[in-house]
């Protein structure tokens, strides 16, 4: 008799069985991979800086990525790299978050300018605002690939040791600093 | 370097790495399907290590390296994708399982009908035929 009503409700319970999964899948974001260079260093490379003197001063500085952490007072500190673009609709979003960021001088911030025009690229920070300590120039894309970016912007954040600890693709939350960067920081020390 | 950069055996390998590689920007498209930004980019880096003398392999791995095996089409046989590739079977298991049940119970239904004499008779016969060849 037991047995009998068991498989009375068998198919209700495979039913909400699969419902759990298909539920979750709801809230589920297929563009949001994980990223497979968490616990890896930094890729090493020998990136063009952005400069702002003159419209014609095309990027003639050079900085060696894994090199950032030991210039002026922010020796050694966690830092985050921060994929734009000024062609990027979605690093509007986020754009306002990083100014505050820097407002509050918290973290060194560098921006990479991802297959950007660099008149452009100028013309978007004048307009929006600088939030970065330095900009990197990625023309063609391939410090990206070398990154794994695949959408902009993406947000990486370095340790102490250079490090990648923590990725966020798409726009950084407001709270990017407390909720994501400063746990990702305690976990990794 | 382009794909028409490359000879004809290189073009083949290409073809081949190209289509079991997953294009990030739309994902549901392999890279040799893809014209988006990044899709055209990392083609030309097969294409270059083609050129440079590079495996199927290698070059697989070194895009599984940057992107997460995400963009492997094909699963690797591992214990965390173990489900991916035993689930099926063992559906296959538990319908089999399933089908056999119902055909058994189905084959009951016509013994419940009331015997006449004479089907009991054959019935019996048979029966005792069976169990004289199996000794």
């Amino acid at each position: 008799m037991i047995k009998k009503r068991l498989r009375l409700y068998l198919p209700i319970l495979v039913l909400l069985f699969l419902g759990v999964f298909l539920l979750r899948g709801l809230w589920l974001d297929p563009k949001k991979l994980p990223s497979a260079l968490i616990g890896k260093s930094v890729p090493a490379a020998v990136l063009p800086v952005l400069s702002f003197q003159g419209s014609e001063a095309e990027a003639m500085q050079v900085a060696d990525v894994r090199l950032l952490q030991r210039i002026d007072e922010l020796n050694g500190q966690p830092w985050v790299l921060n994929v734009f673009a000024s062609w990027c609709q979605a690093c509007l979003i986020e754009h306002p978050h990083f100014l505050e960021l820097a407002k509050q001088k918290k973290i060194r911030l560098v921006g990479l300018a991802y297959k950007d025009d660099l008149a452009n690229t100028r013309r978007w920070l004048n307009q929006y605002g600088n939030p970065y300590d330095l900009i990197l120039i990625d023309q063609n894309g391939q410090y990206g690939i070398e990154l794994g970016v695949y959408g902009v912007p993406e947000t990486f954040l370095m340790n102490s040791k250079n490090t990648i600890i923590h990725k966020q693709v798409g726009p950084v939350p407001t709270d990017y600093f407390q909720s994501m960067a400063l746990p990702a920081i305690e976990a990794s020390r | 370097m382009n794909v028409n950069d490359l000879n004809q055996s290189e073009k083949a390998q290409y073809k081949e790495v190209a289509s079991e590689l997953r294009c990030l920007v739309c994902q549901n498209q392999s890279l040799a399907d893809s014209h988006a930004s990044l899709a055209v980019d990392l083609k030309e880096k097969i294409a270059e290590q083609i050129r440079a003398g590079k495996t199927s392999e290698e070059i697989k791995s070194y895009m599984q390296d940057r992107y997460g095996e995400f963009v492997i089409y094909k699963p690797a046989y591992s214990l965390e994708n173990a489900a991916l590739w035993l689930g099926p079977f063992v559906v296959l298991v538990i319908a089999i399982f399933m089908a056999r049940k119902v055909v058994r119970s189905s084959k009951v239904i016509p013994s419940q009908e009331v015997p006449s004499i004479h089907a009991d008779k054959a019935w019996a016969e048979d029966l005792y035929k069976r169990s004289s060849k199996t000794r």
